[in-house]
């Protein structure tokens, strides 16, 4: 029962509490940011991707195509990485930033991949007909074709945002104050000396900050869904 | 929308390139790891310990800042080597010829040798008893998972001794060599300690902080760790010898460590170094 008593010690000292708060702060913000700057990072690359092979879009569309490739290929970790010690290697710059670029830029792949496949399900004689009627390619595509395309994207985007928060738990690996340094910090020798506990109550709050998060996104998948007969 | 997003992401990456340029060259900044009680560790949200002490009386000298930044252990000699993110590090770092050749090192300020942290009802391994001293001997390590910090000098002896014969690149003979002994890295000791007697059997640590989770964990124990020598009288630990380190060619900051060492050294009356007493103030936080 060492345990539970371990459990109710760390939420009834005030210092754990303290530095769970920090830990928390850090990882709410690098999450927020990234997401941000995730999601729209993803919508200009997928909407590059789609968008007709031309002449002068060749040279976006490959410098697109290499961000992609590169960024789903590699390992977050080691992105993280190269981002705090080669190219944001300045003195005193802010490591949030630094970590949020990472993760922005990292996620901007996966939801672009996901906007992009989104993009695609929608059948092709939507735009057939559009274009039928007249409609220039644009409209057919912001007016027809994507309000179709973000029914399908909000799940798998809502899974990316998932994936992101919880991957924002290495950022203890450059030194940064989050949640999972918290946790480090809280088992170390001079505190709790022992990992468990904390570890476990860490993921709890990591489980409410998803659980959050999936009941927004099923509020506007539910919106969003309500005028379908099914 | 849009564009109201990625005016403020330039807004923010603005700020941060001139945040970054304004404190250029002003606060002293130094590379650690938090988790080496009682020199460096966090209390509350806080980093304290001997080497902070250290550093805020260099600052003081030199009428700087100093800023605190807690990393990966193995990644701060490349830091202060690189020179680009910190001025120096501070985390009880022992001088070897390999980290010598990357940084400059300051006069050594602690005498530590290595800990064996084991559990107290662990019959398996053999301990020696000399002048009323309990230890352990590398042999009696043959055949156990042991658990390390990664690139501490816990970290580079176990490795030595368990992958070097005269035959390889490390050129002698290692005293597990072939004995079917594991080495396991952690991210910290503390992480290491935690997995006693479920996947390692043993975690090797410089003597103070074994000694500060020793007594925070009532399952474990502590004791020194020797090498054997000729007969048993020859047995004896390996001394190590903790400094700080700067990047190489940065004589203003590491004269001014250096003279803040050696005032720190003298010793009072009483033969107590302050240096002593700020490790005896930090350990008894700890009970």
């Amino acid at each position: 029962m060492k345990f539970f008593s371990q459990i109710v010690e760390l939420f009834s000292t005030e210092k754990y509490m303290d530095i769970i708060w920090e830990g928390l702060q850090t990882t709410l913000i690098i999450s927020v940011l990234a997401a941000l700057l995730g999601l729209l990072l993803g919508t200009l690359v997928a909407l590059v991707t789609i968008s007709p092979q031309s002449g002068w879009m060749m040279v976006p569309k490959a410098i697109c195509k290499a961000y992609v490739t590169i960024v789903r290929g590699t390992p977050m970790a080691l992105q993280l990485f190269i981002m705090a010690y080669v190219v944001f290697a300045f003195r005193g710059f802010p490591e949030e930033l630094t970590a949020t670029l990472a993760f922005g830029i990292n996620s901007g792949a996966y939801v672009a991949e996901n906007i992009r496949g989104g993009i695609l399900s929608v059948d092709i004689g939507q735009t057939e007909a559009g274009r039928a009627l007249g409609l220039t390619r644009k409209i057919t595509l912001s007016r027809i074709v994507i309000p179709q395309a973000i029914k399908n994207v909000i799940p798998s985007i809502g899974n990316e945002l998932i994936a992101l928060i919880k991957e924002t738990s290495i950022v203890s690996m450059i030194g940064m104050f989050d949640l999972t340094m918290a946790a480090k910090i809280i088992g170390s020798g001079n505190n709790m000396a022992s990992y468990i506990v904390p570890m476990t109550v860490v993921a709890l709050f990591y489980l409410a900050i998803v659980y959050l998060l999936t009941f927004g996104i099923k509020l506007i998948e539910r919106r969003l869904r309500a005028g379908d007969k099914r | 929308m849009k564009k109201l997003l990625s005016l403020a992401m330039v807004v923010v990456l603005l700020c941060g390139c001139v945040f970054a340029f304004s404190s250029c060259g002003k606060d002293i900044i130094v590379h650690t790891n938090a988790f080496f009680a009682p020199f460096e560790y966090y209390d509350g949200t806080e980093i304290v310990g001997v080497d902070v002490e250290i550093m805020n009386k260099v600052g003081e000298k030199l009428d700087r800042k100093v800023v605190f930044e807690n990393t990966e252990f193995s990644a701060i000699i490349d830091n202060v080597e690189g020179g680009k993110v910190c001025d120096a590090g501070a985390a009880g770092i022992t001088i070897t010829d390999e980290r010598k050749e990357k940084v400059d090192f300051s006069i050594p300020y602690y005498t530590s040798v290595q800990y064996v942290i084991l559990a107290t009802d662990d019959a398996s391994i053999t301990t020696k008893t000399k002048d009323g001293v309990e230890y352990i001997v590398w042999e009696a390590l043959a055949g156990k998972a042991i658990g390390v910090q990664t690139d501490t000098t816990g970290w580079i002896y176990t490795d030595g001794e368990i992958n070097a014969t005269v035959d390889n690149d490390y050129g002698y003979d290692g005293v597990l060599y072939g004995t079917d002994t594991e080495l396991k890295n952690f991210d910290n000791a503390q992480l290491a300690a935690d997995a006693i007697g479920k996947s390692v059997d043993v975690v090797i640590i410089d003597e103070l902080p074994a000694e500060f989770i020793v007594s925070k964990n009532s399952g474990l124990k502590c004791l020194p760790l020797y090498y054997s020598g000729e007969t048993d009288a020859d047995d004896a630990p390996v001394e190590e010898q903790y400094a700080i380190c700067v990047t190489k060619g940065n004589t203003e900051l590491l004269d001014a460590i250096n003279e803040v060492l050696t005032e720190m050294m003298q010793e009072d009356a009483d033969g107590v170094s302050e240096i002593e007493k700020l490790v005896m103030k930090h350990m008894g936080m700890s009970e």
